[in-house]
């Protein structure tokens, strides 16, 4: 599949995006709306772009507009493709020396005694051999063992890397450290490891492809020493062994080893023959100078094809994959994240105040606005977008914390909702169900349909069913079965946990939820949904402040990149 | 099992104000208490000393993280039931998920009683029920303690319904507004839990009652020892030739403000650290409060003379006083308790008259030959004026819980006498007395008198003080 992304572009994504967490929602919609009328829509057309062309477009308008507006500013993905060209060329240099200076070293002939071929061969043949070997073995447990790159060894070496560490500071600095400050710092960590975990296969990639790069250039290294060496100077080439080994037994061995390019290459050129093995075998005690220096000179095509067809053509082979797992990396990238679906949320859905100030900085959009209504949202005329009822158009807004704004009717299924599949450009989304599970002391005061109701309005997904859970005499496991059950059977997507924020968010919880994302899988969604202390009549009240803040930092901490917190009700 | 010093271990959910009534409880304002959950996560032992002697110990611990686990586990535990909660932390001690939970049951392990901290302005919740049936499974004799962190009253039945089942005794305890008595009320409740604690216990509080008599004992000391100082000042000046009289008259008044305004920082600062409090400083703001207040016509209003007294004083010193005093007066509700606490009401602009009592005659001075004699005090309300402004010190400071921490916005406890202006307004003629004998002493060389008025009006204080600290107004709950 072709794909515009490359990890510059999502690593400028998730940058702006991040910028973007501590601006007014309101200019937030304004401009994304704005950027999505006047020039996102006039490219794509009537097309129904998939998420991640949408987004591309968003992305290089806001470049443009950055680079617009204070002169150069330096994204990330400018600082990685500047350090990641710095870095191949240092990697190609340093393959290039250590393989042509070890080849050259070695090959260092003085005329008493021979280069030893079966150690040539040992050295730059078979370790490498060896190296590919070991690389094949982990690809084939990783794919014997069902966990794609996704969960590669890097990543999960770093994880317990960060976590060690933890555990470390929990007995010292941590202890020392105010709740609130403590709590910080573990959302940060959380928040890092959640990122290594999204983004890990993805820049994983670029280190295979450099450690590919590396060996490409070692062996061309080698190679070329070799070569020069032996048009250069004059170089002997024996061999020798301890044991009663028969030239004959050699020699099926090197045609052996020579069965990839003796098919085409000539017989002379791609072995050495029988007689050539059995006059180049060196024995100590009588010393070199009965040896003929053809038969001498007749292992140097051999070794230098064992180099390129063992070592660099391999090599070549896997940086060359590397660069097609990449693309399919890439091309797999979905943009499911909380982050990129509001940003859609906000390119794609006609927002009251946008469409009024919209023509304030683009000029000529008026017309555009008022096609727009026309076209997204069938029953809706240019009149009554802007008279939505406010308390209607709040609900969705406000859940987010953005602006007023609400979908058409007609408009609705145009948000790309996260999917399990990532949607093909014209595919139009479904939304995914979400099972929701409802704590036992709150499932009586909350009735099906309003919960449904708040939850299309916060998540834009539908119910597909109510469990109570945290009965007083159920156990977790069995809670778990219970909720696995219902979401085998049914078509929900994901699962939305219904939670009072005013309790603290114990241990207990944190690793419930951590059990339901094994559960739902990395795809399915993940929900928190906060609810204030329960009043008069309703238990959707708002969140305070503090309660918010704290159950942001402690699920932050949980590192589930996919994980969403909403609040039920506005502040 | 007995032991030396009975030990009790503060429990609850996460959040729930442990910390914060143990800080009341123990009065140790350096507990660490956080709005944010999981500011405990280690015990700590908090003992009260009482004459060098350890009479009784705290214990904070973390909250529980994981009640439900816990509880299934004890639930489904079969083996001795007194080795139970060391087999629980055996097992658990390696697993960092269960790192507070181990740690909070150490102490119960180790035979502490248990004090149950619940939020009592939430509703009651599963896990907390879990957590009880836990204290119960363990068998540690226990009460609850519902420290209600809001004004939220209608969970309280919710709760004493649920502690009904699983407590020997439950007390309201807020550890915001929790007084002297209500301290001691609680630790009478606790011998409800264990009858071997009975003994103990007693031993306990009246440790308790004979410290805090002690203290009001040295409160009612250093509170005389202001007076005496403040009183008995004398000076005395030689005017030089062409000296502007009046100047020097100003210059010496505004010193011996100054003068009173040191003593009595110094006092209030040691009846502070006499109460325990290290943190929260309840001193006046420096510098221009006293005069603003102990010169003040608002001040004089309040604590000593009724508005219409005031009009008559003012006439006697020859003030003019505007019309707007009577109106003012009505208008000023409780302007000296806003500043002991930190907030000077905005009113004093109000008042034409605030020169009023200031200037000269606030103290005795006479020129006799070329002399300016300064002092003794005559005026009989700057006596009532300090005695008012320390009582309502004291009563502040006693007040206020080692457990609160909003020093920021500190305030008195609404609702404390309104309508009261001073202590002293009310005092009845033996009272009234014993002042008048003290200042006179003051005014005499005599050291007898002086002693002996001194000791009469300790004596009077004392019983003042030991009233105060029983009023049970303003108390929460
Ligand atoms: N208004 C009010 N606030 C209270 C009261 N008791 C506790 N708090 C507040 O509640 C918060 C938690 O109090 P802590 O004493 O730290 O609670 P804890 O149970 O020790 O909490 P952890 O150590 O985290 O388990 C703090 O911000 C306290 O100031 C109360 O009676 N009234
Ligand atoms: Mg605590």
């Amino acid at each position: 599949m072709k794909t515009p992304w490359r990890i510059p572009d999502i690593l400028d994504l998730e940058y702006l995006l991040a910028r973007d967490e501590d601006t007014d929602p309101v200019v937030l919609a304004r401009r994304d709306r704005g950027l999505y009328l006047e020039f996102i829509r006039p490219q794509v057309g009537d097309s129904r772009p998939g998420p991640g062309v949408l987004l591309y477009h968003w992305l290089r308008q806001r470049r443009r507009m950055l680079s617009a507006e204070g002169g150069d500013p330096v994204l990330p993905g400018r600082l990685w493709r500047e350090i990641h060209g710095i870095l191949r060329i240092l990697v190609i240099l340093a393959g290039l020396v250590t393989g042509g200076g070890l080849a050259y070293s070695f090959l260092a002939y003085s005329g008493t005694r021979p280069v030893n071929v079966a150690l040539y061969l040992w050295i730059f043949v078979v370790s490498q051999q060896f190296l590919l070997l070991l690389l094949a073995t982990l690809a084939v447990y990783r794919l014997l063992s069902g966990r794609g790159l996704r969960s590669s060894l890097l990543c999960s070496l770093l994880v317990r890397l960060v976590s060690g560490l933890l555990v470390k500071l929990r007995g010292g600095l941590l202890r020392k450290m105010d709740a609130g400050e403590r709590l910080r710092l573990l959302a940060v960590l959380g928040r890092g490891s959640a990122r290594l975990r999204s983004h890990g296969s993805l820049l994983l990639w670029p280190m295979f492809i450099l450690v590919q790069l590396f060996a490409v250039s070692f062996n061309g290294g080698v190679l070329a020493a070799t070569l020069v060496k032996v048009v250069t100077a004059d170089v002997a080439f024996g061999w020798q062994s301890t044991l009663q080994v028969s030239a004959a037994a050699v020699a099926r061995l090197v045609r052996l080893i020579a069965l990839p390019w003796s098919w085409f290459v000539p017989p002379g050129i791609s072995y050495p023959s029988l007689a050539r093995i059995e006059g180049s075998r060196m024995v100590l005690k009588d010393g070199i100078y009965h040896l003929a220096t053809v038969d001498l000179a007749s292992w140097w095509p051999f070794l230098c094809l064992a180099v390129l067809f063992y070592g660099l053509l391999p090599r070549l082979g896997l940086f060359l994959a590397g660069h097609i797992g990449l693309r399919r990396a890439l091309a797999r990238f979905s943009f499911d994240g909380p982050a990129c679906s509001r940003l859609l949320h906000r390119m794609l859905t006609p927002g009251l105040k946008t469409g009024g100030s919209v023509a304030g900085p683009a000029g000529e959009t008026g017309a555009v606005a008022g096609e727009e209504v026309v076209v997204t949202g069938e029953r809706s005329t240019p009149e009554d977008a802007p008279g939505a009822e406010p308390g209607d158009a709040g609900s969705r807004a406000a859940a987010s914390g953005e602006t007023v704004c609400r979908p058409g009717p007609g408009e609705d299924d145009r948000i790309p909702e996260r999917r399990p599949p990532v949607p093909g450009p014209g595919e139009a989304p479904r939304p995914v169900a979400l099972l929701a599970l409802v704590p036992d002391e709150l499932h009586d005061h909350c009735p099906a349909s309003t919960l449904a109701e708040q939850v299309m309005a916060r998540t834009g997904a539908g119910l597909a069913g109510v469990v109570r859970i945290g009965e007083e005499d159920e156990v977790e496991d069995e809670t778990l079965a219970r909720v696995r059950d219902l979401y085998g059977q049914g078509e929900a997507g994901g699962i939305l946990v219904l939670q009072e924020a005013w309790q603290p968010p114990i241990r207990e919880f944190l690793d419930f939820l951590t059990r339901l994302r094994g559960l739902a899988g990395t795809e399915g969604r993940l929900v928190v949904a906060l609810v204030g202390r329960p009043g008069a009549g309703t238990i959707f009240t708002p969140v305070t402040e503090l309660n918010s803040r704290v159950w942001h930092q402690s699920l932050a901490a949980l590192g589930d990149p996919g994980l969403e917190i909403i609040e039920m009700v506005a502040p | 099992m007995t032991r030396a010093v009975p030990e009790f271990a503060v429990i609850g959910h996460p959040n729930e104000g442990k910390s914060s009534v143990l800080s009341t409880l123990a009065e140790d304002d350096s507990v660490r208490v956080s709005p944010v959950p999981g500011e405990t996560t280690e015990c700590r032992s908090f003992p009260v000393v009482i004459d060098g002697r350890e009479v009784i110990r705290f214990i904070d611990t973390p909250g529980f993280q994981n009640p439900r686990r816990v509880l299934r586990w004890m639930q489904e535990y079969q083996g001795d039931d007194g080795a139970m909660l060391a087999r629980f932390i055996e097992a658990h001690r390696g697993d960092s998920a269960f790192h507070d939970d181990c740690e909070l049951l150490a102490p119960l392990r180790d035979g502490a009683w248990v004090i149950f901290v619940v939020d009592g302005s939430r509703p009651v919740r599963n896990v907390d029920r879990a957590e009880m049936e836990i204290l119960r499974l363990t068998g540690c004799p226990r009460m609850a303690i519902i420290n209600c962190k809001e004004d939220e009253t209608t969970w309280l039945g919710q709760w004493r319904t649920e502690f009904r089942k699983h407590f020997n005794a439950v007390r309201i305890f807020n550890s915001c507004r929790a007084t002297y008595v209500e301290r001691i009320e609680l630790l009478e409740s606790l011998k409800a839990i264990d009858q071997e604690l009975q003994e103990v216990l007693e031993r306990v509080i009246s440790a308790f009652r004979h410290d805090w008599a002690a203290r009001n004992v040295r409160t009612a000391a250093i509170i005389t020892a202001l007076l005496t100082d403040v009183l008995s000042y004398r000076r005395s000046v030689t005017l030089r030739e062409g000296e502007d009289e009046e100047g020097v008259r100003r210059r010496l008044h505004d010193e011996y403000v100054r003068y009173v305004e040191h003593m009595e920082q110094r006092a209030q600062r040691r009846i502070r650290s006499l109460f325990r409090h290290n943190i929260f400083d309840c001193r006046l703001p420096p510098h221009s409060i006293l005069h603003e207040n102990l010169a003040s016509a608002r001040t004089w209003q309040f604590l000593g003379l009724s508005a219409r007294q005031l009009v008559l004083a003012g006439a006697v010193g020859g003030a003019v006083i505007g019309a707007g005093v009577d109106v003012a007066a009505a208008g000023i509700t409780f302007g000296v308790f806003c500043t002991l606490g930190g907030v000077l009401g905005a009113a004093g602009t109000a008042l034409h008259g605030r020169e009023l009592l200031s200037g000269a005659r606030l103290l005795g001075m006479r020129l006799v030959r070329e002399r300016l004699q300064v002092g003794p005090v005559t005026n009989i309300q700057l006596l009532y004026i300090l005695l008012d402004r320390a009582l309502l010190f004291y009563r502040h400071i006693i007040n206020w819980a080692h457990g609160r921490r909003d020093y920021d916005h500190c305030q008195l406890p609404d609702g404390q006498d309104r309508a009261r202006h001073g202590f002293t307004t009310t005092w009845d003629r033996a009272a009234r007395k014993t002042c008048e004998r003290f200042l006179r002493a003051m005014q005499q060389e005599e050291p007898g008198e002086r002693q002996e008025a001194g000791a009469e009006l300790q004596r009077l204080l004392e019983g003042v003080l030991e009233e105060i600290s029983m009023d049970r107004a303003g108390t929460g709950g």
